[in-house]
């Protein structure tokens, strides 16, 4: 049982983290319950308060009462709270302690200094549960991000914990390795452990919560049962900022969407007998990317979707010229380009954007990729991507949406003929996903080439014009807008239907 | 169960200990100075290790940088006689120096996992506290490797931090590289110790090892290896 009286928490030190005040609720044993809400509404917070986190960890103040299991848990150290509840956290890449998944699995219990023997049981035991035996030996950094969160799951659930928090778990994950999520979730839920999950992504869900939670400003705002939250129509629950509950939603997307308008523009950018072989040091070589010919219409928005290994990640760095040892020929508007030519002309918008933003301030980070800078166009683009105020502000003080923007903006100003987006969407909510696809419509208007890799569907639907999906290195299949081959209904089904190639997956040490 | 452990020692596999004894003396020696031809077979010795370890490519490359380091070494030595050469020479000699000490740091990072080293430190009688701080050293460094490639591949489209431009004000381009990579790191450290704390790290109880280190054959043979080095250099 989880109980919040009256609480209340404010972050001391971090600005763009939103804190809560007065919450009250009561979480029965065995219940599923779901926060949702925009960016910024305290969700999280709301994750951290009950595994322990905020005021042990994060520096705040913290008000009120939270119960676990009748306890007040305000004074207790963080280590006796973990042992009833596990958390599994929102980005995969940094929430592992050990290198190999064995260890990972084990990490939990040794902290608690239980036996080995009987480490060795309760670990199988989980494995067994989640069915992760294949993953058993392998070194984290090698694997998916699905993979990476089931392993997180099993490796809390060997703890025994009687509540799992998750926090936006789904964020960096595909379709498939998100019915994988909840084909765990379904699992512990039998279990009759209590689930708090906070996500964007609601459609997974819907089978499994019991009860929903909207959060606004630090508050909860209204409360739902499964029939009542699901008794909402679209448009209320897009008005509140939230996401699809389920894919029928999706038709509705086509009528209020206004990006879809198919641009007239016949230059094609083209790319020629492109291939990429890997030579990895353990597993000798295989073919990455094999491409004879695709042609690509210019300034439309482009999605590129496949599954993990698909070769996504490489053909767009291919494109952009970053990737080595990359046979075959890219023209746009019928000139070949060198490699090295690419790179000058392209941008890549990485997943983290913290890793390309080098200055000081916004201004300076924009002038930096100029040659000889032109303050009009400047200033246009900086009012374009709603920055204008943020000028002077050092980029790491800015949220995870302002920096992506100021990332994009730098790209304009260089004037990059091509922007290649890595999962840009994931983690937004409803509304700054559709702002996302008005700026981007601003991008395609002037970039050469917009692609954006990316699983999100309510994305694709909302402003791409393209879609080309890729499986085993090779481009399956290409759907336009322009011949008709891009509906809604077709999409989804291409989605749900994504081929997953396990022998591809790029594993750099495995 | 079994096949858990098995999976993990499957082929060439050293004690982390063992590892740490070779960083250490091998190190040792060639900060003791030592001639050419030990230098050569250390390379080689840590070359093999590392060829063991299933790092082929990376061995060849160390292996033969060396060797053309010992190659330009010795014509210099021979045909040049005049201002230049010390230069030369100094320079070769410090590299050649540095080469295995990156192999044997190799060695370890790449096939030490972090379990394994808890394992070896506790056995070790290593305090508890500093155990802790290591094994997120060696977390750390695959973590920094990733941002690093990103972090390149980012100043490259920026067209920052190479070419003449970076050679002339390397202050810049340092900190062109510094600031994200600094950013990056703080950003996942404090996710990755969120993540730790909520799974019971640093609870006041003896952490069990769940994990198996000891020693076998390959272990002994290289520390005979290393033994036989000392000999080597005493007479």
């Amino acid at each position: 049982m989880i109980c919040f009286q009256d609480v209340s928490f404010q972050y001391e030190a971090q600005k763009e983290k939103a804190g809560v005040t007065n919450i009250n609720f009561t979480i029965k044993p065995g219940e599923f319950v779901l926060f949702c809400g925009l960016s910024g509404s305290g969700k999280s917070t709301i994750s951290r308060l009950i595994n322990g986190l905020a005021s042990n960890f994060y520096e705040g103040r913290l008000a009120g009462e939270i119960l676990l299991a009748g306890k007040d848990i305000k004074n207790k150290p963080l280590y006796e709270i973990s042992q009833s509840v596990a958390s599994v956290f929102q980005n995969p890449r940094s929430q592992f302690f050990a290198t190999d998944t064995n260890g990972e699995l084990a990490f939990g219990c040794e902290n608690m200094g239980l036996p080995v023997n009987e480490i060795d049981e309760r670990v199988e035991e989980a494995v067994s549960f989640f069915h992760v035996e294949n993953l058993l030996g392998r070194n984290l950094f090698c694997l998916s991000g699905g993979e990476k969160q089931r392993i997180a799951c099993a490796s809390s659930y060997s703890m025994d914990p009687d509540i799992f928090v998750l926090d936006e778990p789904s964020s960096n994950l595909d379709y498939r390795s998100i019915e994988d999520l909840k084909i765990v979730l379904t699992k512990i839920k039998e279990q009759g452990k209590t689930v708090v999950i906070i996500e964007h992504r609601l459609y997974y869900l819907m089978d499994l919560v019991d009860r929903v939670f909207y959060m606004e400003d630090g508050s909860i705002k209204e409360e739902f049962s499964n029939a009542q939250f699901r008794r909402l129509n679209y448009a209320t629950r897009s008005k509140m900022g939230l996401r699809i509950i389920n894919f029928n939603e999706l038709y509705e997307y086509q009528g209020n969407c206004k990006a879809c308008s198919v641009s007239s523009g016949q230059q094609q950018f083209e790319l020629e007998n492109v291939s990429v072989t890997h030579k990895n040091e353990s597993r000798g070589k295989r073919k990455v990317l094999n491409i004879p010919r695709l042609a690509l219409p210019q300034h439309e928005i482009i999605a590129l979707i496949g599954h993990n290994g698909a070769g996504k990640s490489t053909l767009a760095r291919t494109i952009c010229g970053l990737q080595k040892h990359a046979k075959g020929t890219v023209r746009i508007e019928r000139d070949a380009v060198a490699r090295k030519k690419r790179i000058h002309k392209s941008y890549l918008v990485m997943q983290d954007v913290n890793h390309q933003l080098f200055t000081e301030n916004v201004k300076e980070e924009l002038i930096l990729g100029m040659k000889n800078p032109d303050y009009d166009k400047f200033n246009q683009i900086l009012e374009k991507m709603d920055l204008s105020q943020y000028q002077e502000q050092h980029p790491m003080a800015l949220s995870g949406g302002q920096k992506q923007r100021v990332a994009i903006a730098a790209a304009m100003t260089s004037g990059k003929e091509v922007i290649i987006l890595d999962e840009p969407t994931s983690g937004l909510d409803y509304r700054q996903m559709v702002n996302f696809s008005e700026l981007l419509q601003e991008v395609s208007d002037t970039s050469k080439i917009t692609m954006v890799i990316t699983h999100d569907i309510e994305f694709i639907i909302n402003c791409c014009t393209v879609v080309v999906k890729m499986e085993a290195g090779n481009v399956a299949e290409v759907y336009s807008k322009r011949d008709g081959t891009l509906t809604t209904e077709h999409i989804i089904d291409v989605i749900q239907n994504l081929e997953d190639n396990e022998s591809l997956k790029y594993r750099r040490k495995g | 169960m079994e096949q858990r452990k098995e999976k993990t020692k499957k082929g060439f596999w050293l004690d982390p200990r063992s590892k740490l004894l070779i960083i250490l003396s091998m190190n040792g020696l060639v900060v003791t100075g030592v001639e050419n031809w030990v230098l050569s077979l250390i390379v080689v010795f840590l070359g093999v290790l590392l060829m063991l370890s299933k790092y082929v490519r990376s061995a060849v490359k160390f292996m033969l940088t060396f060797a053309v380091l010992l190659f330009i070494e010795i014509i210099v030595w021979h045909y040049v006689t005049t201002g230049p050469m010390v230069y030369i020479i100094v320079f070769t000699g410090l590299v050649k120096k540095f080469i295995p000490a990156i192999m044997s740091a190799m060695v370890f990072i790449y096939t030490t996992t972090v379990s394994e080293l808890a394992s070896a430190l506790a056995r070790m009688h290593v305090p508890e506290k500093m155990i802790l701080p290591i094994l997120v050293i060696l977390r750390f460094f695959p973590t920094v490797q990733e941002e690093w490639d990103c972090i390149k591949d980012a100043m490259k489209m920026r067209g920052i931090g190479n070419g003449v431009k970076s050679v002339l004000s390397p202050m810049r381009s340092m900190e062109y590289t510094l600031v994200p990579l600094i950013s990056t790191s703080v950003k996942t450290g404090e996710e990755l110790s969120a993540s730790a704390l909520t799974r019971g790290l640093g609870a006041p109880v003896k952490r069990t090892n769940s994990c198996q280190v000891g020693f076998s054959w390959p272990d002994f043979l290289v520390i005979a290896v290393a033994a036989v080095f000392f000999v080597l250099i005493t007479f």
